[in-house]
């Protein structure tokens, strides 16, 4: 798991394509981004996400429907792969464990 | 959705992306782009907001998963081979390639600073900002049949103008003036300006220490932040003391109320000191609206109807010239205070207002593109010369598939980086030219004082504008050779013949003309000098006095030293203060400059006199009815009549001509015409002016000073009469002559640095001509003739164009500036020339000896 380390906006945007099953292009991550955030981000940063994750294996992509709003082209849709759910859930559990180590006097200084 | 843009996405910005996107991405990628321009276009209003977001999103997706690899790698190898070429060749011919920067360099240099001339005056008060509703007052008067400008206007007629004229909200006004200030430590001489209470505000001035309403305190001064820091230092100026001593020699005690920040020198106003005007009227006791003592100040108003301040001011002239008799105002005009119409703020006289006089900017400008074209022409013509050194080069990239159109780019990339680097060494120079160049004119004004956002486009165009010039012929010259022929050997190097030869002769050409005006303004100074302005002006030192009792204090003293020779008093003196007089002729009074003077001051100022005699002196009657009239009064008044004995009403009262004294010249710029002049015989106690001759001046001046301060506790105001006479037109030639000829230096230095790279590839295409010369006996001189010989004639060519163009250029120039100035002689201007071409033959020669004296067996083989 150590070699799969994953930046703050791959595992948004990792959590994100799993979000948008079967939509899940730049256009529409940039928008789910938006919306689940209230951050606005700017494409280009989406696509630098998108391409390395899939060369690191964590998601696969394929050429969808073209669409007259696109001006006739195709778009790019990301899936989710095994192993991305599996460092998905790998990180979850971690996230989890340290959670639980956290000891109660120090959450509870929040409420 | 009713307010949904309609609007494909930026053409350009859609051209750029397909540039650089490689073409596996390429539909993914531009879809998207595609689609969040026609969400933005559903969503936002502004039609540029979208537009420039699109530009946004192209210029972020440049980037590593995007960019065509290929493309951009064969690109950036292209552009560093290109780079490594030129370095490479620069490198090889390091001598020639430092020439040429430096000497572009140094024509560019001086091409900046001629623009920083330029941009003074199109730059002129764009330091005052929100000045749409200031406008300046202009009077015109006729002055010897001409009509002249002046930035004046009488003071009383300001509160008429504050109080009875419609639209106007705010009046100020601006006069000049030169003191002598007494700070605790020293004295020092200053130019002073005196205005109205409001005038800091009336100009939102900014203010470093003080605030501008303490400016309508009596007695209050306000200095400019480099004046604070010459008397005080790094301390606070504010309360402090000082006494300003002005023409009259008393003193003003004041107090400093603030110091300006910085103001730049391309400004109206030339705040050193200002001072208060009421305060300073209050202390001579005299008021705004006094007629009788007025002074005629530069006035500004703000107003929202300028007509209403012509029409009230055109009524006020007859009042006016009624109680200015000898200031007659033919009409008015009320300009803007910043506008475009730059001949309209060219005035003749006024205390505000410096700008550089057009004929200074044609001079200098004319100079500038002279000394540009022959550095360009230079630069050209030796990238030239070394491009006969990589002809082989050339037919190789040819060979091997470079397109005439790369070869071009090439050439025209190393003439870029030359100039380049030529620039960056003109913009290190250039405040060390300017320095120089202004330095000559007592100011100092950098290229940081000019406005960057004009200069940086400026910069680029010329950058772009002199590679072109520079870089277009070498360029085009490698564009037609031959691979086959240059790699077989049998590419004769032709030149461009024509143009190139055309090239040399403009450089020459132009060369020789600087050189020759320069050489003109330097006979010019000298002959300024020597000029019979109608007085002797050397060693005379000339010290202002109070009074009498003054003069008689020191007269004695003074005549005892032994390097004085003479001494005497007067009231008035030329250049110094003069009074007027009304001569009656018939039943019209004539308007005629009156000079009260002592006994000997004729004798002392060597004015000669040219009939009758000179006053007697203790003579009662010459005092009360004698006069000594000038040239151009008798020329005037008496016609062929001899003037001598005549008698003549001068204000109101009769008096008799016992001499005529001849003109006196002191202003060698103008149009001069001798004003009629009248000599009174003064009473000692009017005295205002102590006059000596003396033999050293630096013993003299000394000793004069000692026996002041023994008697005196105000500052010595004495100043040599040199300066005061033609110093300024002399100043001028001598400033020129120095522009002219340290010019004059530049040219011909890049004019030898043309003629040997131009005699090196002139060997070069001739070295197997020489070589079988060299073999069949021909001697050295023979060959230094026959290599030779196409140059003599392009130099003679350059040296009747340069002749002719030196003579035109300096008789211009001269005849623009002064009135009295040297005619260019032909004959020494074209010994001028020929000198030049005669050093550019010995060049030539020394150039061409070494390949001459060669051995022929390495020409004729090629190896060269």
């Amino acid at each position: 798991m150590e070699s799969h380390k994953l930046g703050n906006l791959e595992e948004m945007v990792l959590l994100l394509v799993g979000v948008l099953y079967g939509n899940a292009y730049s256009v529409s991550l940039v928008e789910e981004y938006r919306k689940q955030t209230g951050k606005n981000i700017n494409i280009s940063a989406i696509h630098t996400v998108l391409y390395r994750l899939e060369k690191k294996g964590l998601l696969a992509s394929k050429l969808g429907e073209s669409q007259s709003l696109r001006g006739g082209k195709r778009k790019r849709l990301f899936y989710i792969t095994a192993f991305g759910v599996k460092t998905l859930e790998e990180l979850r559990t971690i996230r989890e464990q340290l959670r639980l180590q956290i000891p109660d006097i120090v959450m509870s200084q929040s409420s | 959705m009713s307010d949904t843009i309609n609007m494909a996405p930026p053409k350009f910005a859609l051209r750029f992306f397909r540039w650089y996107c490689r073409s596996e991405r390429w539909e993914e990628l531009e879809g998207d782009l595609e689609e969040m321009h026609a969400l933005r276009c559903m969503r936002m209003k502004s039609k540029f907001t979208i537009r420039l977001l699109f530009w946004w999103d192209v210029i972020k997706c440049f980037k590593r998963y995007s960019v065509n690899k290929t493309q951009l790698q064969m690109n950036t190898s292209l552009y560093k081979s290109y780079a490594k070429i030129a370095m490479r060749s620069a490198w090889k011919h390091k001598g020639p390639v430092i020439t040429n920067v430096i000497g572009m360099g140094l024509a560019l240099g001086y091409c900046i600073t001629v623009y920083m001339i330029l941009a003074y005056n199109f730059e002129f008060d764009s330091f005052f900002k929100n000045t749409d509703d200031i406008v300046r007052i202009h009077s015109f008067k006729i002055d010897n049949e001409i009509e002249k400008r002046y930035e004046t206007m009488p003071l009383p007629l300001l509160s008429h103008l504050e109080n009875d004229v419609t639209g106007v909200k705010n009046v100020t006004t601006y006069e000049d003036a030169i003191a002598t200030v007494q700070t605790k430590a020293d004295y020092y001489k200053e130019n002073v300006s005196l205005a109205s209470s409001n005038f800091i505000e009336f100009f939102d001035f900014p203010i470093a220490a003080g605030s501008a309403a303490s400016f309508a305190e009596p007695n209050t001064v306000f200095l400019s932040k480099e004046i604070a820091e010459k008397y005080y230092g790094n301390t606070s100026a504010i309360g402090e003391l000082l006494t300003l001593y002005f023409a009259d020699n008393k003193g003003i005690d004041v107090q400093v109320g603030g110091v300006f920040d910085k103001i730049p020198l391309n400004c109206s106003f030339d705040l050193e000191i200002l001072m208060n005007l009421d305060a300073y009227l209050t202390v001579r006791k005299r008021t705004m609206d006094d007629w009788k003592k007025t002074m005629n100040t530069a006035v500004f108003v703000k107003t929202s109807d300028p007509s209403a301040i012509q029409a009230a001011l055109t009524k006020t002239i007859p009042l006016q010239n009624e109680m200015q008799e000898y200031w007659k105002i033919n009409r008015y005009e009320i300009i803007p205070f910043v506008d475009e119409r730059v001949a309209d703020h060219i005035i003749d006289y006024g205390p505000a207002n410096k700008r550089i006089r057009p004929q200074a900017l044609i001079i200098f400008g004319v100079m500038g593109i002279l000394i540009l074209l022959v550095a360009c022409f230079n630069m050209a013509n030796s990238s030239m010369a070394l491009i006969a050194y990589r002809i082989k080069e050339v037919g190789i990239r040819k060979t091997l598939g470079s397109k005439n159109r790369q070869i071009f780019f090439q050439f025209i990339f190393e003439m870029l980086v030359m100039m380049t680097l030529s620039f960056v060494l003109a913009i290190a120079l250039t405040n060390v030219i300017a320095e120089q160049i202004w330095g000559l004119f007592g100011v100092s004004f950098f290229l940081q004082d000019i406005s960057i956002m004009r200069l940086i486009p400026f910069l680029i165009l010329f950058a772009l504008g002199c590679t072109v010039i520079a870089g277009l012929l070498p360029a085009l010259y490698t564009w037609k050779f031959q691979p086959i022929s240059i790699l077989s050997g049998n590419y004769s190097l032709k030149g461009v013949g024509l143009v190139q030869k055309m090239f040399t002769v403009g450089q020459y050409t132009f060369s020789i003309a600087v050189l020759i005006a320069g050489w003109v303004f330097a006979q010019n100074t000298d002959y300024m000098r020597a000029y019979d302005v109608g007085f002797n002006y050397d060693n005379m030192l000339v010290v202002p006095i109070k009074n009498g009792n003054d003069y008689s204090k020191l007269k004695d003293q003074i005549q005892q030293l032994s390097h004085v020779t003479k001494v005497v008093g007067t009231k008035h003196h030329h250049q110094r203060g003069k009074g007027e007089a009304s001569v009656a002729i018939d039943t019209t009074l004539v308007e005629v400059s009156k000079y009260s003077i002592g006994k000997d001051y004729l004798a002392t100022m060597e004015i000669d006199i040219l009939s009758g005699r000179n006053f007697i002196e203790d003579s009662e009657s010459d005092k009360l009815a004698s006069i000594i009239i000038n040239e151009a009064f008798a020329k005037r008044f008496f016609d062929d009549k001899a003037p001598i004995s005549e008698r003549i009403k001068i204000d109101e009262e009769w008096r008799t001509v016992v001499g005529v004294a001849n003109d006196v010249i002191y202003n060698m710029y103008e149009d001069f015409v001798p004003r009629p002049e009248v000599y009174f015989m003064g009473d000692e106690e009017s005295y205002h002016y102590l006059l000596t001759k003396v033999d050293d001046q630096e013993k003299a001046e000394a000793s004069i000073k000692a026996i002041w301060a023994e008697n005196f506790d105000t500052p010595y105001l004495g100043r040599w009469q040199a300066d005061l006479t033609i110093a300024f037109a002399s100043r001028d030639s001598q400033n020129l002559k120095s522009i002219f000829l340290s010019l004059a230096t530049l040219g011909c230095f890049l004019c030898l640095l043309g003629i040997i790279s131009l005699a090196t590839m002139n060997v070069k295409k001739k070295t197997k001509e020489i070589c079988i010369r060299k073999i069949l006996g021909a001697s050295y001189s023979q060959i230094l003739m026959k290599v030779n010989k196409s140059f003599i004639v392009i130099l003679f060519i350059s040296l009747i164009s340069g002749v002719g163009l030196g003579v035109f250029l300096s008789d211009t120039v001269l005849g623009l500036i002064y009135k009295f100035h040297i005619d260019a002689s032909i004959m020494y201007a074209t010994g001028i020339g020929l000198a030049v071409v005669l050093i550019a033959i010995l060049f030539i020669s020394l150039a061409v000896s070494k390949p001459v004296n060669a051995n022929p067996s390495e020409g004729l083989s090629g190896n060269d």
